[in-house]
C-alpha cells in the first residue's frame, strides 16, 4: 500500500501533463480532453486523501466532480460542434474575438 | 506497491498519449486507457463504487460522446500538432511553468504527508451502501446542487445548438483577426458565394 | 503694556467699540471700493465716485477713529521703545498650527492714527486729482485704475492698522502687489512692464526678509502679536537674546529698505516713474515708501534692543539721503528727479526712526506727504501740458502757461528745501537735531550734505521748468477743476503743515534744537543761493555743466544697475540659459524619450497578452499558478 504522498505526486504530474495539453494543442476537442486529464488528476488526489483519512467526503466530492466534468464535456463539445459547423475549422488560434 | 507503480506509469503514459497523439481519435483512445487505469487505482484505494462510475460514466458515456462528435466533425480542417508551435514562447513558457508546478507539487506531496500513517477504515468503506448513505445523508445538498449544474449545462447545450448562433456565423474565409476591410460589409459578405459553403451545412 | 485691550473700568468699552468700528470701516471701505471697481463694470462717473468717495469715507472714518481713540497726539512708546497705550481691536485668532497663534487684531495708537490720517487724507486728494488726470483712459482702464488705487490704499491701511506682524505682512505684500498693478498700469509699454516687475521683485526680497524677521521674533518671544512682541515683556526677552534682536532688526531693516527704496534695494523707485504720475504721487507721498518708516517706527523697541542694527539702518538711511540727493542734481527727467528726492527724504525718516527719533521721523512722513504729493501733482500738470514730456531740457517758460503749477511747485520746493517756515523745515530739522544731540555724527554729516544739496537740485528743477524761455515742448494748460483744487489744498498744507509736525513732536515729547535749526537754515540758504545764482535765468545753457562724465555716471545711478547686472542678473541669466539648453534642450527630451519608450515598451508587452487567443490566456493562468505556488513555497 503506497503512501498518500505517492498518490499526490502522481496526481501533480498528471495535472501538469493535462495543463500542458491545454496550452499546447490547438484542436478544441483535444483541449477538452486535456481538461479532463486535469479533472482526473484532482480526483485522484481526492480519492487518495479519502482513503488516507478514512473520510468518505473525498469520494463524494469526486463523484460531484465527475458529474460536473460530464456537464463540462457536454458544453465544450457543443461549442466545438458549433465552431466546426459555422467556421469550417477547428483551430483555437484562429479565434480572436476575445481581443475585443 | 508494484501494482501502483505499474498502473501509475500506465496512467502517465496514457496521459502523455492523449496530449501528443496526432489524431484526436487516438487521443480519445488514450484517454480511455487513462481513465481505466485511474479506475483501477480507485479500486485499490477502497473506492469500488467510484471506480465503477469512472468506467461506466467516464470511459463509457463521455468517451462515446467524444467519438460521436469526432465523427460529426471529421471532415473539418483541423490543425496538425506536428506543425511547429505558432505562438512564440508558448512551448518554452509551458515547459518552464510546468516543471516549476510539478516540482512544487512533488515537494509539497513529499513534505506534507510524510510520516503520517493511513487511518483505519470501517468495514464497507467506499462500497455502494456506505457511499449511498453519505451521498443522500450529510452530502445531500451538494448532490442536489450538482443536479442543478447538470440542468444548467443541458439548457446551455440546447440553446447553443438550436439557433441564435448568428454571432458565430461569418464567412469561413474571412480572417477573424482583421475585422477591417470590405469583408465586414454585410451586403458584400452576403454576395460572397463561399459563404454558402460554410454556412449552409446545418 | 500687556497684550490686553486698553479697556478699563470707566466705560471705555464703548470708546474701544467706536475705535474698532471706525478703524474697521476705514479699512474695509477702500477694499470694498476696489472689489466693486474690479468686479463690476460701472459707468465712468460712478467709477470716479466710488474710487474717490471710498477714500473720502475712509478719511472721515479715520478722523472719527482719531477722535474716539488715542488720537494722533498720543505718544505710542514707553520705556525702551515698548508699545504703550494703544487700543487693541480684536477681530479673531488664526491658529496657524505648530503652536503659532496669529491674533487678527487692529492696533490703534498715535503712530497708526498719524499714518491712517495721512494715507486717507493725501490719498483722497490724489484720487480727486486722478479723476481728471486719467480722463484720457478708456472706461475699462479708468475703472481698473481706480480699483488698483483703492486696493493700494486698503493694503496700506491694513499695513498700518495691523495688530500683529503676520497681519502686517498681509498688508505689506498687498502694497507690493497693488504697486505692481499700478506701475505697470500702461501694460502695453514694455518699459512700464519691466519697471513693474522690477519693483515687485525687489519688494519680494523685502517680503521674504519680513517673513524671516517674523520667524526669528516668534522663535525668540513665542508670539507674533504686537502686545506680545513689542510690549515690555517681549522686548525684555529680545534684549535677553541679543543675537535674535540683532537678526530681527537687520531683517526688518532689509524689508523696510525694499519697501522704502533705501540702499541697497533702492533701484526700483526711479524706474517706477513709468506709472501714471498720480500713482507716483501716491507711492511717494501717502503709501508704499513710508511703509518702511512705519515698520521701523513700530518696531522701535526691537531696534532699541540692538543698537548695532539700529546704527546700520540709520547710517544706511543717511547714506541714501545724501547719495540720492547728489544723484538728483544731475537728473534731466523731472519725475526721476522727484524720485531721487523721495529716496533722499525717506532716508531722513529712516535715519530718524532708526536712531530713536520716532517723532521726528514720523512728522517728516507727514510734511513730506504734503509737499511731495504737491510736487508730483505739479509735475503731472507740466507733463499733461507738454504731452507727457519728462525731459527738463525741453521745458522752460512754463510758469506763464501754468501759473498754479508754478506757484505750487515753488511752495513745494521751499518746503522740500527746508527753508523756514515752510513745512519741511520743521520735521527735517527735528531729525537732524535729534541725530546731532544723540551723537550720531557720521549720519548727521551725511544728512547735512543732503540738506545742502536738496535746495540746489529742487530749485534747479524749478528754474529749468518754469523759468526762462520755452524750449521745444509745446504747452497748453490742461483743463479740469479736479486737477487744480487738490493741488491748491496741498500747497496750503506745504506752507502750514509744519504746525502739524511741531504739534506731533511736542505731543510725543521731542523739542527742536535751536543750534541745529540755525545750521540747517544756513545750509538750506546756501543751497538755494547756489541754485539761484546759477539757474535763475532758466536758460538751458546754465545747465551745461551737468553733461559732464560725472553727470553721466550719476544719471546711470553710479553704476549700481550695472553692478547688479554683473553680480546677480547676468549669472542668473546664464544659469537659466544653461538650464534651458542643457536641461530643456537635451536632458529633458532624453528623459522624456526614455520614459515614453519604457511606457510604450510596457504597453506593447502587455498588449501582446491581450491577444484574444485562449491558449495565451490559459498560459497566463498557468504562469500565475506557478507564481502563487512558488510564493507559497517561499512562505513555508
Amino acid at each position: 500500500m503506497p503512501h498518500l504522498s505517492a498518490y499526490l505526486g502522481l496526481s501533480g504530474v498528471l495535472f501538469v501533463i493535462g495543463a500542458a495539453g491545454v496550452l499546447l494543442r490547438r484542436d478544441p476537442l483535444v483541449m477538452v480532453m486535456a481538461i479532463e486529464l486535469m479533472w482526473n488528476a484532482a480526483n485522484l488526489a481526492l480519492v487518495a486523501a479519502a482513503r488516507h483519512y478514512g473520510a468518505l467526503g473525498g469520494q463524494v466530492f469526486t463523484f460531484v466532480v465527475i458529474t460536473v466534468a460530464a456537464a463540462d464535456v457536454a458544453v465544450g463539445l457543443a461549442l466545438a460542434v458549433l465552431l466546426g459547423r459555422n467556421r469550417g475549422h477547428l483551430d483555437a488560434d484562429r479565434l480572436k474575438w476575445l481581443r475585443g | 506497491m508494484i501494482s501502483f507503480a505499474l498502473i501509475g506509469a500506465a496512467a502517465v503514459a496514457a496521459a502523455i498519449g492523449v496530449v501528443t497523439a496526432r489524431h484526436p481519435v487516438h487521443s480519445v483512445l488514450w484517454l480511455i486507457v487513462h481513465l481505466c487505469s485511474l479506475a483501477v487505482l480507485y479500486m485499490t484505494l477502497h473506492a469500488p463504487f467510484l471506480g465503477l462510475v469512472q468506467v461506466l460514466l467516464y470511459a463509457g458515456a463521455v468517451m462515446v460522446l467524444f467519438l460521436f462528435v469526432l465523427g460529426l466533425l471529421s471532415a473539418r480542417t483541423r490543425p496538425d500538432p506536428a506543425e511547429p508551435e505558432p505562438l512564440t514562447g508558448q512551448l518554452g513558457w509551458t515547459i518552464g511553468a510546468g516543471v516549476v508546478i510539478a516540482a512544487v507539487l512533488l515537494l509539497a506531496a513529499g513534505a506534507g504527508a510524510a510520516g503520517a500513517n493511513p487511518h483505519a477504515l470501517p468495514a464497507g468503506f467506499g462500497g455502494v451502501s456506505a457511499f449511498g448513505q453519505a451521498l443522500f445523508g450529510p452530502y445531500l445538498l451538494p448532490f442536489e446542487a450538482t443536479a442543478l449544474a447538470l440542468l444548467t449545462a443541458i439548457v446551455g447545450v440546447v440553446a447553443l445548438s438550436t439557433g441564435h448562433d448568428e454571432a458565430m456565423r461569418r464567412p469561413p474565409t474571412e480572417p477573424e483577426a482583421e475585422p477591417e476591410g470590405p469583408a465586414l460589409d454585410v451586403s458584400h459578405a452576403a454576395m460572397d458565394p463561399r459563404r454558402g459553403v460554410g454556412g449552409g451545412r446545418d | 503694556m500687556s497684550g490686553r485691550p486698553r479697556a478699563g473700568a470707566q466705560g471705555e468699552g464703548s470708546a474701544i467699540a467706536a475705535v474698532g468700528l471706525s478703524a474697521l470701516l476705514c479699512l474695509l471701505l477702500p477694499l470694498a471700493g476696489a472689489a466693486l471697481l474690479a468686479l463690476v463694470r460701472l459707468p465712468r462717473q460712478v467709477q470716479g465716485l466710488v474710487g474717490a468717495g471710498s477714500v473720502l469715507c475712509a478719511f472721515i472714518a479715520a478722523v472719527a477713529m482719531a477722535s474716539a481713540g488715542p488720537g494722533a497726539g498720543q505718544d505710542p512708546f514707553g520705556t525702551h521703545g515698548a508699545l504703550h497705550g494703544g487700543a487693541r481691536v480684536v477681530l479673531g485668532v488664526w491658529g496657524a498650527g505648530g503652536g503659532l497663534r496669529v491674533p487678527l487684531d487692529l492696533w490703534v495708537d498715535g503712530l497708526s492714527t498719524v499714518f491712517v490720517l495721512v494715507i486717507t487724507g493725501v490719498g483722497f486728494l490724489i484720487h480727486v486729482y486722478s479723476l481728471a488726470y486719467m480722463g484720457g483712459e478708456s472706461d475699462a482702464d479708468y475703472g481698473r485704475y481706480f480699483a488698483g488705487m483703492n486696493l493700494f490704499v486698503a493694503a496700506m491701511l491694513l499695513l498700518v492698522l495691523a495688530g500683529s506682524l503676520p497681519l502686517l505682512l498681509v498688508g505689506w505684500a498687498g502694497v507690493g502687489f497693488a504697486s505692481y498693478l499700478l506701475i505697470g498700469f500702461w501694460y502695453q509699454r514694455p518699459e512700464a512692464v519691466v519697471a513693474a516687475r522690477k519693483a515687485f521683485l525687489l519688494n519680494t526680497v523685502g517680503d521674504v526678509a519680513l517673513l524671516l524677521a517674523i520667524a526669528v521674533i516668534w522663535r525668540a518671544v513665542g508670539g507674533v502679536g504686537f502686545g506680545t512682541v513689542l510690549g515690555s515683556h517681549g522686548l525684555a526677552l529680545l534684549r535677553g537674546h541679543g543675537g535674535a534682536a540683532t537678526a530681527a532688526a537687520l531683517l526688518l531693516f532689509l524689508a523696510a529698505a525694499a519697501k522704502s527704496a533705501q540702499l541697497p534695494l533702492q533701484s526700483w523707485l526711479s524706474d517706477a516713474m513709468e506709472g501714471p504720475t498720480p500713482v507716483s504721487a501716491l507711492i511717494h507721498a501717502a503709501t508704499m515708501v513710508t511703509a518702511g518708516v512705519y515698520l521701523i517706527a513700530r518696531c522701535r523697541g526691537i531696534f532699541a534692543a540692538s543698537p548695532g542694527a539700529a546704527a546700520v539702518a540709520g547710517d544706511l538711511g543717511a547714506l541714501t539721503a545724501a547719495a540720492a540727493a547728489v544723484t538728483a542734481v544731475f537728473a534731466y527727467d523731472l519725475k526721476r528727479l522727484l524720485a531721487y528726492s523721495t529716496m533722499s527724504q525717506v532716508g531722513y525718516m529712516i535715519a530718524g526712526v532708526a536712531f530713536g527719533a520716532v517723532a521726528a521721523g514720523v512728522s517728516h512722513v507727514v510734511t513730506h506727504a504734503f509737499f511731495k504729493a504737491l510736487l508730483f501733482m505739479c509735475a503731472g500738470l507740466v507733463m499733461h501740458a507738454t504731452g507727457d514730456e519728462r525731459d527738463m531740457r525741453r521745458y522752460g517758460g512754463l510758469g506763464r502757461v501754468l501759473p498754479l503749477a508754478r506757484w505750487g511747485f515753488l511752495l513745494g520746493a521751499l518746503a522740500l528745501a527746508g527753508i523756514p517756515p515752510f513745512a519741511g523745515f520743521w520735521s527735517k530739522d527735528a531729525v537732524m537735531g535729534a541725530l546731532l544731540s544723540g551723537g550720531h555724527l557720521p549720519a548727521y554729516l551725511l544728512l547735512a550734505l543732503a540738506a545742502l544739496v536738496t535746495p540746489f537740485y529742487i530749485f534747479r528743477a524749478y528754474y529749468l521748468t518754469f523759468g526762462g524761455e520755452a524750449r521745444g515742448a509745446a504747452a497748453h494748460a490742461p483743463t479740469g477743476a479736479s486737477l487744480y483744487w487738490p493741488t491748491a489744498v496741498l500747497a496750503v498744507l506745504a506752507v502750514v503743515g509744519g504746525a502739524a509736525a511741531v504739534g506731533l513732536q511736542h505731543a510725543w515729547g521731542v523739542a527742536l534744537d535751536p543750534s541745529s535749526m540755525a545750521i540747517s537754515t544756513v545750509l538750506a540758504l546756501i543751497g538755494f543761493g547756489a541754485a539761484w545764482a546759477r539757474y535763475r535765468s532758466g536758460a538751458a545753457a546754465a545747465d551745461g555743466w551737468t553733461a559732464s562724465p560725472l553727470g553721466e555716471l550719476a544719471r546711470g545711478e553710479w553704476g549700481w544697475e550695472a553692478a547688479w547686472q554683473a553680480v546677480l542678473i547676468r549669472p542668473t541669466h546664464a544659469l537659466a540659459e544653461w538650464l534651458w539648453s542643457g536641461w530643456e534642450g537635451a536632458a529633458r527630451p532624453a528623459l522624456e524619450g526614455l520614459a515614453a519608450g519604457a511606457v510604450a515598451t510596457a504597453g506593447r508587452g502587455l498588449s501582446m497578452w491581450q491577444s484574444g487567443l485562449v491558449r495565451r490566456y490559459a498560459l497566463a493562468m498557468f504562469l500565475g499558478t506557478a507564481a502563487v505556488l512558488l510564493y507559497a513555497l517561499r512562505v513555508r
